[in-house]
């Protein structure tokens, strides 16, 4: 893609936006809100072609989510092993922008390379996917990471202890922790816990009160689309055919909330990207909990073969009786 | 024989089933984040305590195992009740502590479905259950070990019911 035709296209794509703008916005916005009161899964579509990477997404988050942010009680207390247990500061960091942190849940990946001849730069705002088979909220053991009834995953504050299992377990490690906050100080800090994890909840007090997520909000560009998951992947899908390009996030993990449509492979993409902590990749993701159904079918079926065994050796028994 | 005898166990089903509960309360602990940071899981062989997906799944199997022998018992207990084998106050509060852990057990397992949906607080509430109910069992069954305490009463032997 030469750069003119990718403005080109840019252009088109942005003129279809706009002249949908006002019917999109009035379709989606109360669409959403329906959405979220009548508690249907709510899904978003990212069209990363139009992003220009200005960034007021990753402010207007920071901004909509400033009081949810840590304020950690310092000096820290000390963690049994030492060796082991990092403390992981981000407070005197806050102003980091440019990766996933405690403080920063949003930020904006940049690809840059060239795809069938031609250049490309693409902007990818990247955060919690918010998966409809969440890792992070089936294994916490503690039972701070929750999926909400409209599929925002949350990792309630409150309880969080912040042991980081669910940065462990998630396919792109997007919680992020800041050591000193939260229900370990109270409890054992030496011995367990680590502070609390953080990432994108979905602005979830604004979606109850009606409002748009503070990212989607703002875009100039009106990249993200929020709605009821059914007809954002239908919309997904119908941009992908439109600019014969590509989808992640419908599948990935056994499938997100989250869509992001490019005209560039994502393999491609993920090979121009920086990877790293905080920095997550694009990489084709397998369901990580894909044999829960056959591990709780499992479940109810024991029991009853149990039962059935146990009426068989209690008829053997009373046969035996019988015979002696 | 056993059918004189009120036996409502078998000794193979005693080592499987005390097997199971040796994995579940293993694989249940592994799923704190805390057999790495303690070092466990760098002992030879004990790589596996620290993978998370590995002990999830082993946790299943183990609870598919011990429910199996539980149902069992369950029936065979029920039908020879009528032969005077009664529990004893030690066992029926370990009995419903583990009825408590499978039930809320099997929740947390369906809140695991894509497809069931519970509030977060039921959640929350599920998961706390789960937990407090298996440290209570746990200290309860190691007082009763300790204490020779029966889960029957009317059979003096230890072999009538698993310890
Ligand atoms: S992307 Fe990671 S943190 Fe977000 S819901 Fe999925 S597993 Fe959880
Ligand atoms: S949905 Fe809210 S919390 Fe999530 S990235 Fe957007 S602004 Fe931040
Ligand atoms: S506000 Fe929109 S255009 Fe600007 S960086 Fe964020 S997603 Fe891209």
């Amino acid at each position: 893609m030469s750069s003119k035709t990718k403005n080109a296209d840019k252009l088109s794509r942005r003129n279809f936006l706009s002249l949908a703008g006002a019917g999109l916005a009035a379709s989606i916005l109360p669409g959403t809100v329906e959405a979220a009161q009548k508690n249907q899964e709510l899904a978003t579509m990212l069209d990363i072609e139009t992003c220009i990477n200005c960034g007021e997404c990753v402010r207007a988050c920071r901004k909509a989510n400033r009081n949810k942010f840590p304020e950690p009680e310092k000096p820290f207390p000390d963690m049994t092993p030492q060796q082991r247990v990092r403390v992981e500061d981000w407070s005197e960091k806050r102003n980091v922008t440019d990766r996933l942190t405690p403080y920063n849940w949003l930020f904006i990946q940049t690809s840059k390379g060239n795809y069938n001849g031609l250049d490309f730069e693409l902007h990818i705002p990247r955060r919690c996917l918010h998966c409809q088979n969440p890792p992070c909220a089936n294994l916490c053991p503690w039972g701070a990471a929750v999926r909400e009834v409209n599929g925002t995953i949350r990792i309630n504050d409150k309880i969080c202890l912040g042991g980081g299992k669910c940065r462990d377990v998630c396919p792109w490690l997007i919680p992020h922790r800041q050591t000193g906050v939260g229900l370990y100080l109270d409890l054992l800090p030496r011995f367990a816990g680590n502070g609390i994890m953080y990432k994108c909840d979905r602005c979830y007090q604004r979606l109850t009160q009606g409002q748009l997520p503070a990212c989607i909000e703002v875009c100039p560009m009106q990249l993200q689309t929020i709605g009821p998951r059914k007809e954002i992947l239908k919309q997904a899908r119908e941009l992908a055919e439109d600019i014969n390009g590509f989808i992640y996030g419908d599948q990935e993990n056994g499938g997100t909330n989250t869509f992001y449509v490019s005209p560039v492979p994502f393999d491609v993409l993920n090979k121009n990207i920086v990877k790293g902590p905080g920095s997550p990749h694009l990489e084709p993701v397998k369901n990580s909990m894909a044999n829960s159904e056959f591990l709780t079918a499992a479940l109810v079926g024991a029991p009853i073969a149990g039962l059935a065994a146990g009426l068989l050796s209690l008829k053997a028994d009373k046969q035996k009786r019988n015979k002696s | 024989m056993m059918s004189q005898k009120n036996i409502i166990s078998h000794p193979w089903e005693r080592i499987i089933f005390k097997s199971s509960i040796t994995v579940l309360i293993l694989s249940g602990l592994a799923q704190m984040p805390l057999f790495k940071r303690y070092y466990i899981a760098d002992f030879p062989g004990f790589a596996w305590t620290a993978d998370y997906h590995f002990n999830h799944v082993l946790h299943y199997i183990a609870a598919a195992v011990m429910l199996f022998i539980t149902a069992k018992w369950a029936l065979t207990y029920t039908k020879k009740r009528k032969n005077k084998i009664r529990l004893s106050i030690s066992g029926s509060i370990r009995v419903s502590l583990f009825l408590i852990i499978i039930i809320s057990g099997f929740f947390r397992a369906v809140k695991n479905l894509p497809e069931f949906y519970f509030s977060p607080v039921t959640t929350t509430a599920i998961i706390w259950i789960h937990l407090a109910a298996g440290a209570i069992l746990g200290i309860i069954a190691l007082y009763a070990r300790l204490a020779g305490k029966n889960y029957t009463t009317s059979f003096k032997s230890k072999a009538d019911f698993p310890a």
